[in-house]
């Protein structure tokens, strides 16, 4: 099997079946990457990242992995589309500012079951970076290097940010289920789960 | 790569959170980006026979995607389910699913988001349904709402689960954001059972618990885990109306304490401006916590809460004194029961007339019938008569409360109107018999001739009499005074006359009927609208064009307004108006009435009724961009 390198650099040399074998292999995580954050526009972002991903091979200092350079360039497109959206003069600060703060709708990843419903809105209403650096962990299963690498921080920082993002993540949990709309809410059972989840 | 330990439930939850994307819509985006980065054209993608043309929205059941049907060549949505993961998969299998979606596709009712088909497709669930352009009904009452508004549009969702408790389906999950409101002002509740496919948990440990439903709505039994009923839709549309009427849930918004406080039953009704009191009386019975002492079905429900939207003089009739009733039931203390309910059950027997049996046994004949068309025809038979046996219970009903409730008729008017719905009762009965005996392709006709209980509200004036037409029976009937059976029998001296090409005699007739018309003073709208339609097949035959596309304006007008309108008889008028609109009005309103027309002779009885297909044919000659096939 052809390494991501290799495929990348037959896309470069013209070979769409390299590119449709290198999109396939990544497709879904970029997917989750945007979806989990935006409520729209999630398709035109994965567009972008796959292209520019191409274009600034180049321009490469040695990555960890051929990941962590995908998702750098995906994290710099979000960053971007979230520039061009913003109304006001300063940038978002990903540090500080949540995918909630910048678009309050509901993001594109819907969930059936309650918890992981609430889950899903929490992740959203943690910092952006902190956000990534989850996803990026559990989902993906990115290491703290490849992670460092993505968000261009030392790898210390990253185990840090992790245990942080863990317990923003938490608090965020216990408020939404506390401030449950009763609408939406599966009563006791979202309860247990959430103080599972705060005391886990 | 996962650190710590994987117990931690948030971990848990976090590491299964991945798998959220997976599916059709991951294919469906996927496709799409990588057509556009290579620079090809995306390949449409194909779900079964229908072409995936975008997606319109995300919802907590599921995606929801507009897309074509090549086959049937319309638009259609297709909404995913999302019965294929970890929860439900263990607990019921995907065929259950399959077959008990396949019994929601046979429900067809203007109320109802029509489901066309269900397909399967790589382990996840699709069902076709009718694409409704409009907004959903939390919506709309976002916007405020007159409570007559508000009110009539509750009733037309409750016809749409009358029609599903007939056919046997429970919604399980009624609420405003389930129902919709449509562009052309038609409501329509989806998603109809398909909370059960959500309420199955494969929990490892702890008793399992099985809920379906939105809390807020959800009546107390289906807390308790116990399966829902018809009643259980009741409780959830009053707990919706209520909601809507007042501004605020009856149950507060504690999530903890929901399950409790309904248990204890409903809050006193907070007297909503403009609201009669008799809405929140029946809106207080329907929340009862204990099933049985709620109305004795949806459909009772609604012929109570219907007449409230009747303008103020006649509800002052009806409900003036509801007040003062309440009042004096409290003063007397409990002595007996609330005379309204003893009212409500008041049924007449007219299970004997249109009950399981003759249900039964019309659905049988029919279906026995070789035609493809049979089966919509046995659905639309049954749900006419049960709007039918519903107006009947309601009427006798509203007899009974104006004696003994109200107090607003003697005993010698009630003798009148229960002599009046006996007539209906039995002139019911004959229907149903001749429906089981004709061919399926003129059960429509026959239904349509069904004399409605809307007439025994009509009292006797002493307004002078209509010019009689020169005919025996009808003159009898005028000689004892009674108008209404005399009108009876000049709208069926209409009819004769226009069969036998006797336009004078045909004229006389109508005219006799518009004299007795006006004397029974409280009209009918069944029968007047068929006489507006009588009236315009004669001035068609005349070639007074001017004054048949008066006629069926006016019938239209008020076909409208009826609560539950007979589909076939709206398409037959909107497809005579279409055909006779003035020369110089714009070609799209008759094409709008043809094509609406078209619509809803489908809905009511298939595609392949032979009726129906020549209504299509009659609307592919006036042209237009129907795009009728």
């Amino acid at each position: 099997m052809q390494t991501d390198w290799e495929l990348v650099d037959a896309w470069r040399g013209g070979d769409t079946v390299a590119a449709d074998a290198l999109m396939r292999r990544h497709i879904d995580g970029v997917g989750r990457f945007f979806r989990s954050k935006l409520s729209d526009g999630a398709q035109d972002l994965m567009q972008r990242t796959f292209v520019a991903c191409v274009k600034r091979r180049d321009s490469l200092r040695d990555p960890a992995s051929f990941r962590s350079f995908l998702y750098s360039v995906a994290a710099k497109e979000l960053a971007e589309h979230y520039r061009q959206q913003r109304k006001r003069p300063e940038p978002l600060d990903p540090e500080s500012e949540s995918a909630y703060d910048a678009d309050p709708t509901p993001s594109m990843l819907v969930a059936q079951r309650q918890e992981r419903r609430v889950l899903l809105e929490a992740l959203r209403r943690i910092p952006i970076n902190s956000q990534i650096v989850v996803e990026l962990h559990y989902w993906e299963q990115l290491s703290t290097i490849e992670i460092a690498d993505v968000l261009s921080v030392p790898q210390g920082t990253v185990k840090t940010r992790l245990r942080r993002a863990r317990a923003l993540l938490k608090e965020q949990i216990a408020g939404l289920v506390e401030a449950a709309n009763p609408l939406d809410a599966t009563l006791t059972e979202l309860g247990d789960w959430a103080r599972a989840v705060r005391e886990g | 790569m996962v650190t710590g330990s994987v117990d931690e439930p948030l971990e848990g939850e976090l590491l299964g959170a991945a798998a959220q994307s997976r599916g059709f819509e991951t294919a469906r985006m996927g496709e799409a980006v990588m057509a556009a980065v290579l620079g090809r054209s995306p390949k449409p993608t194909q779900l079964g026979r229908y072409v995936v043309l975008d997606i319109v929205g995300s919802g907590a059941m599921g995606d929801v995607y507009r897309a074509y049907d090549p086959q049937m060549q319309r638009e259609v949505a297709l909404k995913r389910l999302r019965v294929s993961g970890d929860d439900v998969g263990r607990q019921r299998s995907r065929e259950q699913v399959l077959v008990e979606a396949r019994s929601m596709a046979a429900l067809s009712h203007p109320n109802v988001v029509g489901v066309y088909d269900v397909h399967l497709h790589d382990d996840e669930v699709f069902l076709a349904m009718e694409l409704v352009s409009g907004e959903t009904l939390l919506h709309w009452l976002g916007a405020g709402r007159p409570w007559r508004e508000t009110v009539s549009a509750f009733v037309a969702a409750g016809h749409g689960l009358v029609a599903a408790h007939a056919a046997g389906v429970v919604h399980r999950d009624f609420k405003p954001a389930n129902t919709l409101v449509g562009d052309d002002g038609r409501i329509c509740v989806t998603d109809f059972g398909l909370a059960q496919f959500f309420e199955a948990r494969g929990r490892d440990h702890g008793p399992q618990r099985e809920l379906a439903g939105t809390p807020m709505y959800m009546a107390p039994e289906q807390f308790a885990g116990a399966g829902a009923s018809p009643a259980a839709d009741q409780y959830a549309w009053c707990s919706a109306l209520w909601e809507a009427l007042a501004g605020q849930s009856p149950f507060g918004g504690d999530v903890s304490t929901l399950s409790a406080d309904k248990a204890a039953g409903p809050p006193v009704w907070p007297d909503v401006r403009g609201v009669p009191d008799a809405v929140g009386a029946a809106l207080c019975r329907g929340l009862a916590p204990d099933p049985t002492a709620r109305w004795a079905s949806m459909s009772v429900l609604l012929e109570v809460v219907g007449p409230c939207l009747a303008p103020r003089r006649r509800r002052a009739g009806f409900w003036g004194a509801g007040v003062l009733l309440a009042a004096a039931a409290a003063i007397v203390g409990g002595t007996r029961g609330d005379p309204t309910l003893a009212c409500a059950d008041a049924t007449g027997g007219i299970a004997t007339v249109w009950g399981p049996e003759q249900r039964g046994r019309i659905v049988r004949t029919l279906r026995a019938g070789e035609s493809e068309f049979a089966p919509a025809t046995a659905n639309y038979a049954a749900a006419r008569l049960d709007a039918w046996a519903a107006a009947w219970t309601g009427a006798q009903i509203a007899a009974c409360r104006d004696t003994h409730v109200v107090r607003s008729q003697s005993a010698v008017a009630l003798d009148r109107r229960t002599a009046c719905l006996v007539a209906v009762k039995e002139h019911g009965a004959a229907v149903v018999a001749a429906v089981t005996q004709v061919e399926a392709v003129v059960v429509h006709e026959v239904l349509s001739g069904l004399a409605w209980p809307s007439r025994c509200s009509a009292r006797d004036s002493q307004g002078p009499l209509g010019r009689a037409a020169n005919d025996e029976s009808l003159g009898e009937a005028l000689a004892q005074g009674r108008r209404d059976h005399a009108l009876d029998l000049a709208l069926a001296g209409v009819d004769e006359a226009l069969q036998a090409g006797q336009v004078d005699a045909a004229e006389a007739y109508v005219r006799a009927a518009w004299g007795l018309e006006r004397a029974v003073e409280v009209g009918d709208a069944h029968r007047r609208i068929r006489l507006l339609r009588v009236t315009a097949r004669l001035r068609q035959q005349q070639g007074r064009r001017a004054e048949q596309h008066e006629a069926l304006d006016s019938a239209w007008a008020e076909q409208r307004q009826l609560l539950a309108a007979d589909p076939v008889v709206t398409a037959q008028i909107r497809m005579a108006l279409a055909e006779s609109m003035p020369p110089d009005t714009d070609p799209a309103h008759a094409h709008g009435h043809a094509a609406a027309a078209v619509q809803s002779a489908r809905q009511a009885l298939g595609v392949t009724h032979p009726w129906v297909q020549r209504l299509a044919a009659r609307a592919s000659a006036l042209g237009g961009p129907g795009a009728l096939h």
